[in-house]
């Protein structure tokens, strides 16, 4: 590894275990530098890497070609439901054409519920069989009436507590994963500003305040443009101890927003497009790269694992379907509306239709239970800095790695 | 929590402990209008925070300054939304009508209560082919456990009340004990007619008992 080798993914990643080698280099840094490092501290790590419009990173790194994002089509108009069979319909030619097996990662939650609606709508009894559902005791809690409905008994179920990526493919499954969910449908960050409406709004001027609370119904709507929240974004976007942080962030992702080719109108759009843009190589590649010990990463992109909702055609129409119902309502009792239309034809569940909430489920289902005693201390996931342009895994402890990182952060500089 | 931990199955809930000055003008009607006015101070896992909750059942102190009276909740203002809100709170209140009848009915009458014991106090002291029951009655599991079950997977009220019935039908053939009038008397509501059963409590109930190794 030299100075100019390109990234496909770099995680400045705030853990127990990275966290005192980050603060080292802070003293050598600029204030682009510091920024970056302070972006891990809010983001927990900060993956971010632009996929549309400027969003400079202290790295020379690329967007895997895999996750580019296709080009905006306003006139693109198929709907949520033709695109979710169509992706079916891929899985059943790759079960009859190459008699492949999948593994769906099930937590029980929109994204993972929506895969196997699709795959019980589309596939025949027979190609059913090709399909096992990786889940864990958290997975039937979260969705205990589509477990007992459609999965019990119908598929074969391996545990996600003990079966990591690798383990899976070891076994022959190639692994389906939803989550780019986020992705296409918005962003917990947004749920979580409008959960807090008021506490942020405790934070800007008096005049701000009244204008703000007026708008408050109007965040899924064309009718207020993302810039008029700009105080409350601000607030919202801040970090402890970094005085300054909040605004320099808005003003980097309103330079990018400015600069890409999609329209960005409501403030949901605004934090729909830090996930869609900034953070969709982020969740694209996460669980390969964190939930994966012996394989190559590249053969696990290439071969094995199947991003569910990474297709030109899911990305397209997260593009054009902003603020018409189809993504949101208004909070998050409404979020993900188009899947929940989707699930709900198949199981009917007024409950679930109406009263799920987004949950996190990769720590608790996947992440919290697997063993990795069997794994070197400094080759464990909470030691993986990113992959380079050959998807080779990079570790933090690695004095080529780390001056890699010293020498980039460094020379960092602020332009936005 | 017991009720909360039911409505997992349909809500991802909270319970929240009140204080005193927050309450007072909350009532039954009005409830459902009340809210957090935001959720920055309910931090850690478990948390109502988007980032945070979870579907299983916590319990958070929550600061009496944080309770609004915001009115009904936006994302419910559709009438066929708001009428899911006020299924859920009929739901709601109906679980805890039954968990509270059963807990009641279970304490008061169930004098054989040998599995709770002998899982608690004397796990794996006996063979594991001994027939350990819960309570008189004929569930495997015993009576209370059937009843929250039938509450967590029921989807309606009428579903859950007709299957609760049916559980009484089908396990309460030989309880002398009288959990069950106890469970329909605490419920609030008339005992349905069952075929075939021991009776009331106290009443004989002949044709049953000269099939059973009974003496009384």
């Amino acid at each position: 590894m030299n100075k100019d080798t390109v990234l496909y993914l770099s995680a400045i990643t705030y853990n127990y275990y990275q966290e005192e080698f980050w603060e080292s280099l802070r003293p050598g840094l600029g204030e682009a530098g510091n920024f970056v490092l302070d972006m891990g501290k809010k983001f927990r790590p900060n993956r971010s890497i632009s996929r549309n419009g400027e969003w400079s990173i202290p790295f020379p790194q690329k967007v895997p070609p895999m996750f580019k994002a296709p080009a905006y089509d306003p006139n693109f108009n198929k709907s949520f439901t033709e695109i979710t069979n169509a992706r079916a319909q891929d899985i059943k030619q790759c079960i009859n054409e190459h008699n492949h097996k999948f593994a769906v990662m099930y937590s029980g939650g929109i994204d993972s519920t929506l895969i196997m609606s699709a795959l019980i709508k589309n596939l025949t009894a027979q190609e059913t069989q090709n399909i096992a559902v990786c889940m864990n005791g958290q997975s039937l809690i979260e969705n205990p009436y589509f477990y007992n409905t459609f999965i019990k008994d119908k598929f074969k179920l391996l545990d996600s507590s003990s079966n990591k990526y690798d383990d899976l493919i070891e076994m022959g499954y190639r692994p389906i994963t939803g989550d780019e969910g986020d992705s296409i449908f918005g962003t917990m960050m947004g749920h979580d500003l409008m959960q807090n409406y008021p506490f942020y709004l405790d934070k800007v001027s008096a005049e701000s305040r009244s204008y703000l609370e007026s708008v408050r119904g109007k965040v899924t709507t064309t009718d207020v443009h993302w810039t008029k929240y700009e105080d409350l974004i601000i607030q919202h976007l801040g970090l402890e101890g970094s005085p300054g942080f909040g605004k320099s962030l808005y003003e980097k992702l309103s330079k990018n927003i400015a600069t890409a080719t999609v329209p960005i109108h409501s403030l949901h759009d605004f934090y729909w497009w830090f996930i869609f843009n900034i953070k969709y190589v982020s969740c694209a590649t996460r669980i390969t790269v964190m939930l994966n010990d012996r394989l190559h990463c590249k053969d696990i992109f290439e071969n094995w694992a199947l991003n569910w909702f990474n297709t030109g055609d899911y990305n397209r129409w997260s593009m054009v379907n902003n603020n018409n119902g189809e993504k949101i309502e208004l909070s998050v009792g409404t979020y993900k509306m188009a899947a929940r239309k989707y699930i709900y034809d198949l199981d009917k569940n007024d409950w679930y239709f109406h009263f799920k909430l987004k949950i996190g489920s990769l720590g608790p289902n996947v992440v919290f239970n697997q063993d990795v005693s069997n794994v070197p201390v400094n080759r464990r996931p909470n030691a993986r800095f990113g992959l380079d342009w050959e998807y080779n895994t990079l570790y933090i402890d690695d004095a080529d790695t780390q001056d890699y990182i010293r020498y980039h952060l460094t020379n960092f500089r602020r332009d936005w | 929590m017991e009720t909360a931990k039911i409505l997992s199955s349909k809500i991802s809930p909270m319970i929240y402990v009140l204080s005193n000055s927050s309450s007072d003008k909350m009532n039954i009607t009005n409830c459902l209008e009340y809210s957090t006015r935001h959720k920055k101070d309910e931090t850690g896992y478990g948390g109502a925070g988007t980032s945070q909750h979870k579907q299983s059942a916590t319990l958070k102190k929550i600061f009496k300054d944080n309770i609004i009276h915001a009115g009904l909740p936006l994302d419910y203002a559709k009438p066929e939304r708001l009428a899911m809100l006020y299924r859920l709170q009929e739901y709601a209140l109906f679980t805890l009508r039954c968990v509270y009848a059963i807990n009641l009915a279970n304490e008061y009458r169930n004098m054989f209560p040998e599995k709770d014991y002998v899982d608690s106090f004397f796990k794996d002291s006996l063979p594991a082919d001994f027939k350990l029951m819960p309570d008189n009655s004929a569930a495997p599991h015993g009576m209370k456990y059937e009843i929250k079950n039938i509450l967590y997977h029921a989807m309606t009220v009428e579903e859950a009340l007709d299957n609760i019935h049916a559980a009484w039908q089908t396990y309460s053939m030989k309880d002398i004990t009288g959990v069950r009038q106890h469970f329909y008397h605490v419920l609030g509501i008339i005992e349905p007619e069952i075929t075939g059963v021991i009776g009331k409590m106290g009443q004989w109930n002949k044709a049953y008992h000269e099939s059973t190794a009974w003496v009384m």
